[in-house]
């Protein structure tokens, strides 16, 4: 006869321990005795649910034994006299946690022989005890890390967090300043004529868009928001799983079948004696653990997914303004393809996990033998189940997250686009009526401006016309952003920019000094910087006057081509492709040649112009 | 500075629209066009005859590159001017009676001026066209080596033969 003093021996004790330690901690014990032995010792039986009863005894000093074939519904309540004769224990019989031997084991009165304490023994009751605590431990954690999955999911104070309140206003200021400095860079755009990020016809209007909705960003993303949360409210109710704040525990808890399981395996391994009981209590608990490592990587997605999309709407104002900034565009879809995904990452991570709950839940332990492997592998399988639903639910609901917010991106800016023409067209005639009436205040409010200040006039296909002083700002603006090129080719740029004069008297000897010109060379004259850079006159002496591979040369080079006006585009498309080449005409050779150069010359065109259309989109 | 939207305006220009392969046949066939048509082609006047066409038969400006292949394709003898009303029609979705009057404007206003010039240059194009449409059918045919004796040059005549 026997009592343990403190440490856990069956998984059915711990389970009464569990259920009365709220109460009655300190006075409970554990008996490797049946109840019928206790009873017969004086002992009283009373219910667990009894809890005036055991309060009352508690009051007396009497203890709570639990007998090794606890049931769960009832303990043995010994009064202190019993449990302090059972006390003086027969040395060497039964190990205690902290392996110093304190109880007789024999429970068999007709047996003389006591069983020795050997060390087989002494190193399985300490990795029983392992085991135990293990299971018990396990168990524990699992059950706090399943209780914060649904609380995980339905967390709903991203725009009402203390953490936005405060930072939000912040982020707000700081991109309404950098709106500031949007405004600021599409003026120097429009200055220095510049097409970057699509020029200030395409900026401006993403500017006032921005700066309107930057205010609305944190309603904007909590709308998101609570729109995936009713999706979810939706799929729960949809698939009966009730609250998921309350019973969403439960059910995940039932589905992970430990008390069940845990029945079934004490109920059939209780035959089991010696190494097998150790070794399956080590297998219970290893499948506690699983479970609880699948529900731990669960939650700590959940909880990564909160912090995500609370930072995400903190940010929210600096994607609005990267939306209005020229060429931070991609910062913008950056911020709306994560915040999209992570929305969408719930709804389709509780649908998954749902799915999961109810597969494993469904199984039934009817299909399996009555055995404790029969049971074993009832759990086991139960334990996969639910592992492979949760960490499939972590992986791939990212990856649908991912497909999710492309899908709804790419829709969205289908749509956008399809409304920007429709607005554009329906707009037509309010913007002609503005277009005009801004050209007529235009030319009034330009014969006021001073001429150096003012912008250079242009002809109607934007060529400068002559005669003009540069105005201050463009020769600024030249000076702030002259960082597009090295000074190498700064240099070259210059050179080929110089007024160049051919010189001779006759066709050939001028042609000839301007194929001399080095800072003409062809290879120069294939490069951007110098096609950007050289004037309309130098253009049109190179064109007249140059040699065929120069003339080619800046034929091909798209930034030239982009410099020309009609009267140098008409000049190259009109050449005579078609000199006489008869036999009987004289030039014959000549003319052939000079048809096959400007051939070269007109492809040469073409393909720039090509190029530039393919830049323009 | 160049503006690519009305250089597509342009029959030549509109070449853009079509793929590289297309791009470089048309050229090469414009070259042969004559001067004066060549012109029209690549004026900046076309593109606004076009534009002004688009806007009085209420299209969309971007509907222009197609109107200005049409008239190219019928330069370059590609299609006939009989076939400009049906062309228009498919390709710009418009009723038959409105191609038909589109097309009887571009017939009287831009090739009228130089219809007899055009004439010689499409009748020079039949008469090559059968001889260059064997070989190309041929050749998109896989064949690889039919030797189109029209326009192969004389083999030299033997000497026993000149002596003859």
């Amino acid at each position: 006869m026997l009592i343990a003093s403190t440490p856990l021996i069956t998984w059915a004790q711990t389970e009464v321990v569990e259920q009365i330690e709220t109460t009655e901690k300190d006075n409970i014990r554990m008996a490797h005795e049946t109840e019928e032995q206790l009873l017969a010792l004086g002992c009283e039986r009373v219910l667990i649910t009894d809890k005036q009863t055991l309060a009352s005894a508690k009051s007396l000093d009497w203890f709570a034994v639990i007998p090794v074939d606890a049931n769960g519904e009832a303990v043995a309540m010994c009064s202190p006299n019993i449990v302090q004769l059972l006390k003086p224990l027969e040395p060497g019989q039964v190990l205690q946690a902290g392996g110093v031997a304190v109880a007789p084991v024999s429970t068999n009165k007709n047996s003389g022989a006591k069983p020795a304490l050997t060390l087989s023994k002494i190193v399985q009751n300490i990795l029983e005890s392992i085991a135990n605590q293990m299971l018990s431990l396990g168990k524990k954690f699992f059950t706090a890390v399943s209780w914060g999955i649904g609380p995980a999911l339905t967390v709903s104070n991203f725009t009402s967090n203390d953490a936005t309140l405060a930072a939000w206003p912040i982020m707000l200021g700081i991109a309404n300043l950098g709106f500031l400095l949007a405004l600021i860079t599409i003026a120097l755009l429009v200055t220095l004529r510049s097409s970057a990020g699509g020029g200030a016809k395409k900026l401006l209007p993403r500017l006032l868009i921005g700066a309107l909705l930057i205010n609305f960003s944190l309603i904007i993303s909590g709308a998101i928001i609570d729109l995936s949360r009713l999706l979810m409210i939706f799929i729960v109710n949809m698939l009966g799983l009730g609250n998921l704040n309350e019973s969403f525990f439960a059910h995940i808890q039932s589905a992970a079948g430990i008390d069940a399981t845990s029945i079934f395996l004490t109920q059939y391994g209780s035959a089991l004696e010696g190494w097998s009981k150790t070794g399956s209590l080590f297998i219970e608990a290893i499948l506690m653990w699983a479970l609880t490592i699948a529900v731990v990587i669960m939650l700590l997605t959940l909880i990564i997914r909160y912090i995500a999309l609370l930072l995400l709407v903190i940010i929210s104002p600096f994607a609005y303004l990267a939306f209005a900034f020229p060429g931070a565009q991609k910062i913008a879809s950056a911020w709306w393809s994560y915040f999209m995904r992570y929305v969408l990452f719930g709804p389709i991570v509780l649908l998954l996990i749902a799915i999961a709950v109810m597969a494993a839940g469904g199984l039934s332990p009817s299909f399996f033998p009555k055995t404790y492997n029969g049971v074993l592998a009832y759990a086991f399988l139960r334990v996969a189940i639910f592992i492979t639903g949760f960490i499939f639910a972590a992986t791939v609901g990212r990856s649908a997250g991912i497909a999710g917010s492309s899908m709804i991106l790419n829709t969205a800016s289908r749509t956008g686009k399809k409304a920007r023409s429709l607005a554009y067209r329906s707009t037509a005639p309010a913007r002609n009526v503005v277009k005009d009436a801004g050209r007529g205040l235009g030319e009034g409010a330009r014969s006021r401006i001073p001429r150096r200040i003012r912008p250079i006039k242009r002809d109607k296909n934007g060529v400068p016309l002559k005669g003009q002083r540069r105005p201050i700002a463009q020769s600024l603006g030249s000076g702030l952003v002259g960082g597009k090129y090295d000074r190498k080719q700064k240099r070259e740029a210059n050179e080929a920019k110089k007024r160049f004069t051919p010189t001779g008297s006759t066709p050939a000897a001028r042609t000839a000094s301007v194929k001399g010109n080095t800072a003409w060379n062809p290879s120069k004259l294939k490069t951007a910087h110098v096609g950007e850079s050289i004037s309309q006159d130098n253009r049109k002496t190179i064109m007249s006057t140059g040699s065929p591979e120069q003339k080619t040369a800046l034929a091909g080079n798209a930034e030239a081509v982009r410099k020309m006006g009609s009267s140098e585009k008409d000049f190259i498309l009109n050449l005579d492709v078609n000199l006489p080449t008869s036999p009987s005409d004289p030039d014959r050779d000549s003319n052939k040649k000079e048809n096959s150069i400007n051939r070269d010359i007109q492809k040469a065109f073409h393909s720039a112009v090509s190029k530039l259309d393919k830049e323009n989109g | 500075m160049f503006n690519i939207s009305d250089y597509k305006a342009t029959p030549l220009g509109s070449i853009l629209t079509r793929g590289q392969e297309e791009q470089e046949k048309l050229l090469e066939a414009s070259f042969s066009v004559p001067k004066n048509i060549k012109t029209i082609l690549t004026s900046a006047k076309t593109a606004s005859f076009i534009h002004g066409l688009a806007k009085n038969f209420r299209l969309s400006e971007k509907v222009s590159p197609i109107i200005a292949f049409a008239i190219l394709q019928i330069t370059l003898a590609e299609k006939t001017i009989a076939q400009l009303p049906s062309m228009l029609s498919t390709e710009l979705k418009l009723p038959n009676d409105q191609a038909q009057k589109m097309a009887k404007e571009i017939e009287e206003d831009l090739f009228a001026p130089v219809i007899q010039e055009l004439e010689v240059f499409w009748t020079k194009q039949k008469e090559e066209e059968p001889a260059q449409k064997a070989t190309e059918r041929a050749n998109q045919g896989g064949a690889k080596n039919v030797l189109n004796l029209k326009e192969a040059q004389r083999p030299p005549t033997p000497p026993w033969r000149e002596e003859n």
